[in-house]
């Protein structure tokens, strides 16, 4: 059995509505409603899906910033849940997560240096101030930002937000995570420094042979950095496989539209497939298959049970009856 | 004389003593039925661009040169009076977040009915209705939305709102600033599908303010590319994305991942925005310019025509010249 740096199974986080008279049950909001997938050392996995599929929620359980409902999760073949109560300070060690806005991720008052020494510190990682100084010297270098020191005595105020992101995902490696969940790190950031980020983040993914976990909702910056790509929709998975596979050859509708729908730099033409209605709200949703209002291949079949995650080509999953019964038209 | 023409367009946000250069002499042509995407970085100068389109910029904060021309007419020095009939009726514009202008206590269609009466004073309250029942079906709304509020809709219904509103006066000529931007990627490819086909069914001409160029490959027929304040390129979508000829252009699309086609690397431009409060004599993009010479930065580079209705403000960008790659 290959070791798995971080495993998911039938992850679910609900949210519960308040009512408002006593007795009157709303139904929970199913922020992730049964997620699963497993992750190698060294392996990206990328989730897409648009604004509130439980995208970012499910960044959340997976470094235990939130604590699921039901399912498991374990790190390196560990409980999280046990892992992260009976030593927090190893679990975030080993799983760390990168936020979308860098500013938000530094404390204004302090410099760059005291930034950057704090989660050393806390995890005792170097003997003395020098020697942690000198580790961030050596991060800053690797990245590009020279001369080190320039960086380190300045305020987050005076960085721009690819520098400060790149200085944010450094911090976190520092640490020498086993794993990481980057949310959406580079939308925010201008198109000609986004790059930087995202080289930045991929080199140090493959040298210290860790996981990594790219939330996004761009399939193009996806398939750039992800050996794996998932595309949720309404809190479950509904296709998944290795990136050039589900970009070339989608196969669950959803995947299909939202392909459609996102313009390219070098297409001819632009024809996006018509979806029917907005992204519904995840609750209450089923017993068939989530998307089955609104797709446009919905049959009465549809409605009846949720279509497990097949295996329609190796190593590409589909939850969908109507691809499973079409099968796989090799192209 | 093409429907707008944008002569040496220039806007100064004055800070006290400082002047920040926000748009630095820019020019070019918009024909009837073009769509124009000016696209740009943050700090490029392509909203401001679009406010001084609109007269939403001037004293004594911004100083706006130059000149616009509508059909001939200067929208820069129009009288008030004048500008009033123009806006709505022969222009309108859409924000990133024009949902938000929407009142949240008064029905959709009311709002949408007093606009339209505001610009048709004769106009009966039934033929307003009628009139806002129709912009509602162009842009695929059910009628239940006239009856609605606000917070009814979802953000896509209501942006779609805002561009309903745009449309009900019949202008000609609409701005979109960034107004797909907060969307989800699949309500803006039906949107910007719709707001293509409208513009064919009635010859609209549209600029679209956007950072995002796969917005602009998608759905105009023109790119303006713009950073510093200042024009880098304008031309054809098609040629330009792909054979750009500008170094800044060629540096942004190779930043630019790729959905389609062979998956190549993501180079960045090294080196940031410069400071816009300075005079800068030569050529802005020079300071990260791999080809740049101690000339580009003396010397403002002029444009170089590279087809008709192409051209590049770069020395290098020259006839039949073969992209760098």
């Amino acid at each position: 059995m290959p070791e798995y740096v971080m495993a998911a199974e039938n992850l679910s986080r609900f949210y519960p509505q308040r009512s408002v008279k006593i007795g009157d049950a709303y139904p929970p909001v199913k922020a992730v409603d049964g997620v699963s997938f497993a992750l190698k050392a060294g392996e990206t996995l990328s989730i897409i899906g648009e604004s509130g599929c439980g995208k970012s929620t499910l960044g959340r359980l997976l470094v235990q910033l939130e604590t699921q409902d039901a399912g498991n999760l374990t790190l390196a073949g560990q409980d999280a849940v046990a892992l992260h109560r009976k030593d927090p300070l190893a679990f975030k060690r080993a799983a760390q997560i990168v936020f979308q806005n860098p500013f938000d991720a530094f404390n204004p008052r302090f410099t760059i240096l005291k930034s950057m020494l704090r989660p050393l510190k806390i995890h005792g990682i170097g003997r003395n101030d020098g020697e942690r100084k000198e580790l961030c010297r050596q991060a800053l270098v690797s990245a590009g930002l020279t001369p080190p020191d320039d960086f380190l005595r300045r305020f987050p105020h005076e960085l721009s937000g690819g520098q400060l992101q790149r200085i944010s995902i450094l911090r976190s490696m520092l640490l020498e995570p086993r794993f990481m969940v980057a949310d959406e790190p580079v939308s925010m950031l201008d198109v000609s420094v986004r790059a930087d980020v995202m080289n930045l983040l991929q080199r140090l993914t493959s040298q210290r042979h860790m996981a990594l976990v790219f939330i996004s909702h761009d399939l193009a910056t996806t398939r750039y950095i992800a050996d794996r790509i998932a595309v949720m929709y309404l809190g479950r998975f509904v296709e998944i496989g290795a990136s050039e596979e589900v970009l070339n050859h989608p196969l669950h509708p959803y995947t299909r539209a939202l392909l459609s729908a996102c313009g390219s730099v070098d297409q001819e033409s632009f024809d996006p497939i018509e979806i029917a209605g907005e992204p519904p709200v995840p609750i209450g949703a089923g017993p068939g298959c989530y998307f089955a209002p609104r797709c446009f291949e919905a049959g009465p079949e549809c409605g009846e049970n949720y279509p497990p995650l097949m295996e329609l080509a190796p190593g590409h999953f589909v939850s969908c009856c109507h691809c499973a019964m079409k099968g796989v038209e090799t192209p | 004389m093409a429907f707008l023409e944008l002569r040496n367009l220039s806007v100064d946000y004055l800070m006290g003593a400082q002047r920040v250069h926000a748009v630095d002499g820019v020019s070019f042509p918009v024909e009837k039925g073009d769509s124009v995407g000016i696209v740009g970085e943050s700090g490029s100068g392509k909203s401001t661009l679009g406010l001084a389109l609109l007269r939403l910029l001037g004293e004594p904060t911004a100083e706006v040169r130059g000149e616009a021309l509508l059909e001939g007419m200067d929208l820069l020095t129009l009288a008030e009076k004048d500008l009033q009939e123009l806006r709505w009726r022969r222009m309108a514009a859409v924000f990133q977040k024009s949902m938000n202008a929407l009142s949240p206590v008064h029905k959709i269609g009311k709002q949408m009915a007093d606009v339209y009466r505001v610009h048709h004073p004769e106009a009966s309250r039934e033929q307003a209705k009628q009139r806002a029942l129709e912009t509602l079906r162009q842009v695929n709304l059910a009628e239940r939305v006239y009856t609605s509020y606000p917070h009814e809709l979802s953000g896509g219904m209501m942006q779609r709102v805002s561009i309903a509103l745009s449309l009900l006066n019949h202008p000609d000529l609409i701005i979109f600033d960034e107004a797909t931007t907060a969307l989800d990627v699949v309500t803006q490819g039906q949107i910007l599908k719709e707001i293509q086909y409208l513009e064919r069914e009635l010859g609209l001409t549209r600029l679209m303010i956007t950072h995002d160029i796969s917005v602009v490959a998608a759905s105009c027929s023109h790119v303006a590319v713009m950073y510093a304040g200042r024009l880098m390129e304008y031309g054809p979508t098609a040629k330009v994305l792909r054979s750009p000829r500008h170094p800044y252009t060629q540096g942004l699309l190779r930043a630019y991942p790729s959905l389609r086609g062979e998956k190549t690397g993501m180079q960045g431009i090294p080196g940031a925005l410069p400071d816009l409060k300075e005079e800068i004599p030569g050529c802005v993009f020079a300071p990260r310019c791999p080809w740049a010479t101690e000339d580009c930065r003396q010397r403002r580079p002029e444009e170089v025509t590279i087809e008709a209705g192409w051209r590049a403000s770069c020395p290098r960008a020259v006839e039949g010249r073969e992209p760098d790659a």
